[in-house]
């Protein structure tokens, strides 16, 4: 132990080489250094610095060839050159004076380095009487005998000070009579530049901008600062590659951390860098411009960037910085595998909100504008949601949108007395074999029932049977009908107006769904009808639909009983006879026992269940099982079920399906498909019992959702929809303020999306789905009517020699139902509430009609106010006109008005005298009724301009803007003309 | 291929995996002589040699890098809040193999008659703290921190979403060194799991040296001189411990169902989860009548057996089979030894008891107590 210890300290008793560990450490420390570069290259290595920098480069591109052009530009400009070359002869002449200039500029100089010495002299003396009078106070307040001593220092200071002061204030007055008479020299210099700079202001701007970015331009310490500030570790300090002046921190919208808001910030456009400026659009992405920026980000746009953001419409991880962890999402697996190859990219699994993908972006719009209908710009959300509602999806999903809606489909309380049993038991199987776009899903024959055919085939008929025992009975109105003209009747159904909303026998349906075709769906299509039912039902029903179900949407077309027995012959000549004709299956004991069974077993025992069917007869069985089915199915959903009046909806709630999680969408074994919320969607929508696909399950147990058929497109609108229905976030909903004219317009919405009002009608700029079928009707039954017409009557009313030059577009115009577009501001709040509520003919040359809708006061009052409010027009009191008939502005309205003059009535019926001297299609409606009828102020404008108010109007513009007056009275002044007109025109309905 | 994956699936089931690691543990670190004859008669110790270290390690990289073909292993493998369970893996194995060998040259010297390693080798007799060992340690240290720095570069903190007290992950797991102790907690309730049996875990596994009343085994390496009480420390540590956590990180998916190396982590997978309580074993299936209405009469088998096992069992071995070891040890520690290692050893009882009789709980009084 003593000698270890007396050479304890010797290194040559080592055990380890001191060397070898010198090695190992200068090794390690090497690894070390290395990992610790690697760490601050990683930190420095990023996505979004080399987008940066390359947008540099293209924005380089950008401004010096802007920069060329405006150059160009001005270089041809004479002003420009004028200016510029009185810029070089003043100089020239100022050149002379260079050397008195430059005496005079040294002279400034110097009086300025005084000045500043003596401003800086000043300053320090005010500090230190600053520090002094807080010595006084301070001596003075605690009684210090020294108080006075440094009282009197305090005086000096003071008195130095103001010495100081008026040394500087002689020295600045010094300065700015040099600076004068320097001014004073080189003002008409000065003055021309300056004109010159008005003229080149954008060109000057272009130039510094590129002095920016330009590092040619930059002197050489600039262009070294440019270069280190952006070098690893240098960007710590105030690099020009940076995150901090790129990102949005988006005002008064936060983030919900569920414990707590955090302010949103939006780094997409530390990438996005053209997003919100023009002159990128040509640019991939992430510099390319915004593809509509009137709508989004620009500052006077609805959305501006700084109040919205990025990720309040797109979703995804604001905060992410790198396009994986943006929660980028692809649009398609091939877009997937193409991100992955060039950007690495992934799923980003761990982020609730990842961004929409491309084709569903709309569904951002309806986080904030739930309440509307439609949506300006949002196309794909609007069908979504019109799909929506026309496969009732509310009647089995309760959706927020649509509580309180009537259930979808026809009623079924009388069926019996509409169809026969066995067309019901095929139609129920198998809707689209006797109308291939019917809104009728199927539910049987799916993918995962056909193997149980016999058990379904008996379900179907076990519902139909219990439908027809309990179907009451139905009193028609009318027990004979006279004898129809099925070809009157064609003519009939193309110009009443049917095709609004109905698709007729022979029409073909557009290849994908557009909105505008959705609402000539709005009725089930005409085809097959005399198949279905008798032509004595039709002829019923088409006089008075609501008689048969009272809450239907068919209006009333106010038919004669003529016109309705001609329809209905016409409609029941279409016939599909080989759809139903075998007869449906007889009722099987053992299937319907086992039906019975799994309905009846967790009341009671499978004993007791056994021993109740036993007592029960066929029928009793059938009965029992059809009532059972339909709960099952959730028939009522969609039909008025007799016994099923108030039953609750079926299916899961629609409301925040966006948000739910993944984990509770059932994929089965559909491993293929991604496991992404909207994938799922798509794939429930185009086959809804796919996931049943491979799975053991009892029938009643498998999905029950029937299979719409829906295409492509409108699969794609629907999820859009689906993918809006998220959890309200009050914050953003508070982004479209409830006023009182967006209440009452949504209502009007809603309600004119009920009743299809755009079937016919342009309603704020949209509908009018009819248009095509007046064109038909015009080419194909106008024409051959008239013909026939001047055959029998041989009378020529100048139809036929105009016909050539006639605009085609005009004349459906002319025959179209009016474009209801600013009709709030048109009309009075009360004459549109009694015309909605009673049509009346206003436009008799048109065949189409306005049907009778027997709206509630409440609807009619939604309507009214809904068309006032979107107008921004006085609701629903306005003051009338009042007319003075002995003025002499009402004789003068008078003149102008006969046929001497304007000749009103060469157009317009008046009282209803229809116009003598012009054709048809050139009549306008009647003025005897536009006291009642019309606002006052709204005359005057149209008689202003018509063709703002409805561009392609036939009225003529008599006072066009910079033009004489066309008639001489009341001293030619067009506004005292038309309002004599106007006042003349409201005395014409008040006189008769 | 899909055959041996079929079959390690299998094999990794806790329910045949932990029986015969728990049989093949005691002839690997065999407890007594009976067991270290056949420790020795199977070659197990040549485990400890650096060929076997070679193989051994070897396989198992061999094994990972093959398995790692797998989508399914790999997926679970390479997330990153698991990588940290594979080097505890291999660093276990590494570390028990380094000492292990250690403990077998010195055996082997014992044997022959020799000291112990750490009396001859003039490197492990005294090394200088200064400059070597805080020098190899500063090299140690440099090394760590690189090696941290570029984990943590390549494989990144796994963030998830804002946290939401509505929506937990499934499986929802605790952090990698409590993964046993959520094990546990499919066997026992929580206060035991959680409360107990961890704390006279960690306490008996920081007594056992201290209970070791033999000073023959002490100050070298050596395994055979304090067989039992390294082979009971290895036991609580490697088996109560790392494999939990190793079936814990690697084995328990969703809804903590268990999923062997190779399968999908299927959200829906179905278990029967059919338990019953010892009473009901007893009373219905045994004795074919309903249970009792008295509460001490319905659970008096379980709570007598507990008490049997814990309180007459020591005395009776006392008197009979480790009557030499008592004596060795004294009254106060053999008691002591006794209560912490059938305490610890309820855990695999337990857990056998499960997976052959479906037992829910030995003893249970609903809101009371259940074991």
């Amino acid at each position: 132990m003593a000698d270890k210890k007396e050479n304890s300290h010797e290194w040559d008793q080592r055990h380890y080489s001191a060397h070898l560990l010198n090695i190992i450490f200068a090794l390690s420390s090497l690894i070390f250094l290395a990992s610790m570069i690697l760490m601050f290259w990683k930190d420095y290595d990023r996505e979004w610095r080399t987008h940066q920098r390359s947008f540099r480069q293209v924005e380089l591109a950008k401004t010096q060839e802007a920069l060329a052009i405006e150059q160009e530009r001005l270089t041809s400009a004479s002003s420009y050159t004028t200016l510029s070359n009185r810029v070089a002869e003043l100089e020239a002449a100022q050149a002379a004076q260079k050397s008195e200039l430059d005496a005079m500029a040294v002279d400034r100089d110097k009086a300025d380095k005084k000045l500043g010495v003596a401003t800086q002299d000043l300053n320090f003396e005010k500090a230190e009487a600053s520090a002094m009078r807080y010595r006084v106070e301070a001596a003075h307040g605690e009684h210090d005998h020294k108080a006075e001593a440094l009282r009197a220092a305090y005086e000096k200071l003071t008195l130095s000070v103001s010495t100081k002061s008026s040394v500087v204030d002689g020295l600045q007055a010094e300065l700015e009579a040099l600076t004068a008479a320097m001014t004073a020299r080189t003002a008409a210099v000065d003055e021309a530049r300056k004109e010159l700079g008005k003229v080149t202001l954008q060109r000057d701007l272009l130039a510094l901008r590129l002095s920016k970015l330009d590092p040619s331009k930059m002197d050489v310490a600039t262009r070294l600062g440019d270069t280190v500030r952006d070098l690893p570790l240098m960007d710590a300090l105030n690099p020009r590659y940076n995150i901090r002046d790129h990102q949005i921190i988006v005002e008064g919208i936060t983030e919900d951390l569920i414990f707590d808001r955090v302010p949103r910030v939006d780094r997409c456009t530390v990438c996005h860098l053209g997003i919100d400026r023009k002159g990128f659009e040509d640019q991939p992405n992430p510099f390319k411009t915004h593809p509509d920026l009137d709508l989004f980000l620009g500052l006077s746009s609805p959305h501006p960037l700084k109040e919205f953001g990025c990720t309040s419409c797109h979703g995804g991880r604001g905060r992410g910085t790198s396009f994986t962890s943006a929660a980028h999402m692809p649009r398609s697996p091939e877009q997937a595998a193409e991100w992955k190859e060039e950007y690495g990219w992934h799923e980003l699994h761990h982020w609730d909100r990842p961004m929409r993908p491309a084709q569903y972006t709309q569904a951002g719009c309806f986080e904030c504008h739930s309440g509307a209908s439609q949506t300006t710009g949002a196309d794909s959300l609007n069908l979504g949601l019109a799909v929506v509602e026309r496969a009732g999806c509310y009647g089995c999903h309760e959706i927020e949108k649509y509580v309180g809606r009537s259930r979808v489909g026809p009623t079924l309380q009388h069926i019996a007395s509409k169809v026969t049993p066995q067309w019901a038991y095929h139609w129920l199987n198998d809707p689209k074999g006797f109308r291939d776009h019917t809104w009728m899903p199927s539910f049987f024959n799916q993918t995962n029932n056909s193997d149980i055919k016999d058990r379904t085939d008996q379900e179907a008929n076990a519902m139909v049977q219990y439908l027809m025992r309990e179907s009451r009975a139905h009193e028609a109105a009318h027990e004979s009908m006279p004898t129809g003209d099925a070809e009157r009747g064609r003519v009939l159904t193309r110009s009443l107006g049917c095709q609004g909303c109905h698709m007729l026998d022979g029409e073909t349906y557009p290849e994908t769904l557009t909105i505008q075709s959705l609402r000539r769906q709005q009725g089930p299509g005409l085809t097959g009808i005399g198949s279905k039912t008798t032509a004595l039902w039709v002829f019923n029903w088409l006089k008075d639909p609501r008689a048969y179900h009272p809450a239907t949407r068919m209006p009333n077309l106010r038919l004669s009983d003529q016109e309705a027995a001609d329809t209905a012959a016409y409609l029941v000549s279409s016939r599909k006879d080989d759809f139903a004709a075998t007869p449906p299956p007889a009722p099987a004991a053992e299937a319907l026992d086992a039906i019975a069974l799994e309905f009846m077993v967790p009341g009671m025992t499978r004993a007791q269940a056994t021993q109740a069917l036993a007592t029960m007869s066929l029928d009793e069985k059938q009965q029992y099982c059809g009532s059972k089915l339909i709960r099952r199915y959730g028939c009522f959903g969609c039909h008025d079920i007799p016994g099923f009046e108030d039953a609750r909806p079926i299916g899961t709630t629609l409301n925040e399906i966006a948000d739910k999680s993944i984990s509770k969408l059932d994929f089965g074994l559909q491993h293929d498909l991604p496991h992404i919320n909207y994938a799922w969607f798509e794939q429930k929508l185009a086959n809804p019992r796919l996931f049943d696909e491979g799975m053991v399950k009892e029938p009643k147990d498998r999905l029950r959702m029937p299979n719409f058929h829906l295409e492509p497109a409108a699969i794609n609108a629907v999820v859009t929809a689906l993918l809006g229905f998220t959890k309200p976030d009050d914050e953003l909903k508070k982004m479209v303020p409830r006023t009182p004219r967006r209440i009452f317009v949504e209502k009007g919405e809603a309600l004119a999306g009920e009743l299809n009002c755009r079937g016919c009608h342009v309603l704020r700029g949209d509908g009018g789905a009819i248009k095509d079928s007046v064109a038909y009707w015009l080419e194909h039954i106008k024409t051959n009517s008239d013909a026939s017409e001047e055959d029998d009557s041989g009378e020529d009313d100048g139809w036929g020699e105009e016909e050539e030059e006639i605009d085609v577009a005009a004349l459906a115009r002319a025959y179209s139902p009016p474009n209801l577009t600013g009709e709030g501001a048109k009309v009075q709040p009360t004459w549109l509430f009694h015309f909605l509520q009673a049509p009346e003919t206003i436009r008799p040359w048109l065949t189409l009609r306005m049907p009778s809708y027997g709206l509630s006061d409440d609807q009619l009052n939604t309507l009214t106010a809904f068309f006032s409010y979107d107008a921004e027009k006085p609701f629903p009191f306005v003051s009338q006109t009042v007319v003075d008939t002995n003025s002499a502005a009402y004789a003068a309205g008078r003149e102008m008005f006969s046929p001497s003059a304007m000749s009103c009535a060469r157009c317009h019926i008046t009282g209803g005298q229809t116009p003598i001297g012009s054709s048809e299609d050139n009549w306008a409606p009647d003025l005897a009724k536009a006291h009642a009828r019309l606002r006052g102020d709204w005359i005057l404008t149209w008689l202003q301009n018509p063709q703002a108010i409805e561009p392609g109007t036939k009225m003529p513009m008599y006072w066009a803007p910079g033009e004489q007056s066309p008639v001489p009275h009341l001293d030619g002044d067009p506004q005292r003309q038309r309002e004599a007109i106007r006042d003349y025109m409201f005395s014409l309905g008040n006189t008769q | 291929m899909e055959t041996l994956k079929h079959l390690l699936n299998l094999l990794s089931d806790p329910r045949i995996s932990f029986p015969i690691l728990m049989i093949l543990f005691f002839f690997i670190f065999p407890p007594t002589a009976w067991f270290e004859k056949w420790n020795k008669r199977l070659h197990f110790d040549r485990l400890w040699t650096p060929v076997g270290g070679l193989v051994m390690h070897g396989l198992m990289l061999v094994a990972l890098v093959a398995a790692t073909l797998d989508p399914n292993f790999r997926l679970i493998v390479t997330k990153p809040d698991n990588v940290p369970i594979v080097i505890l893996i291999f660093g276990s194995v590494y570390f028990l193999w380094l000492s292990m060998r250690q403990a077998r040259d010195n055996d082997q010297r014992l044997e022959a008659g020799e000291k112990p390693d750490e009396y001859c080798d003039p490197k492990r007799r005294d090394i200088l703290v200064w400059p070597d060992v805080l020098y190899i340690e500063l090299i140690a240290m440099i090394l760590c921190m690189a090696f941290i720095i570029i984990w943590s570069l390549y494989l990144q903190a796994p963030l998830e979403q804002p946290a939401n007290p509505a929506l937990a992950p499934n499986p929802a797991k605790a952090p990698w060194y409590f993964l046993a102790l959520q094990e546990m907690l499919v066997y026992f309730d929580p206060w035991l799991a959680g409360v107990v049996f961890p704390t006279l875990i960690i306490v008996g596994l920081i007594a056992l040296p201290y209970l070791d009343s033999d000073r023959a085994g002490s100050g070298f390496y050596s395994f055979s001189r304090r067989k039992l009480f390294i082979s009971l420390f290895c036991f609580g540590w490697l088996l109560l411990w790392v494999y939990l956590i190793i079936v814990g990180t690697f084995l328990r998916g969703p809804n903590w169902n268990f999923f062997g190396p190779f399968e999908v982590w299927d959200a829906h997978k179905v278990v029967p989860m059919n338990n019953v309580n010892l009473s009901e074993l007893i009373w219905i299936k045994l004795l074919h009548r309903p249970l009792p209405n008295s509460i001490l009469l319905r659970e008096a088998v379980g709570i007598l057996g507990l008490l049997g096992y814990l309180f007459v069992l020591p005395p009776l071995l006392e008197k009979s089979a480790l009557k030499r070891f008592a004596g060795q040890m004294g009254r106060m520690r053999y008691g002591l030894f006794m209560f912490l290692s059938l305490m610890g050893l309820l855990l695999p009882i337990k857990m056998i008891l499960r997976w052959t009789l479906s037992l829910k709980y030995l003893v249970s009084i609903p809101g009371w107590f259940n074991i």
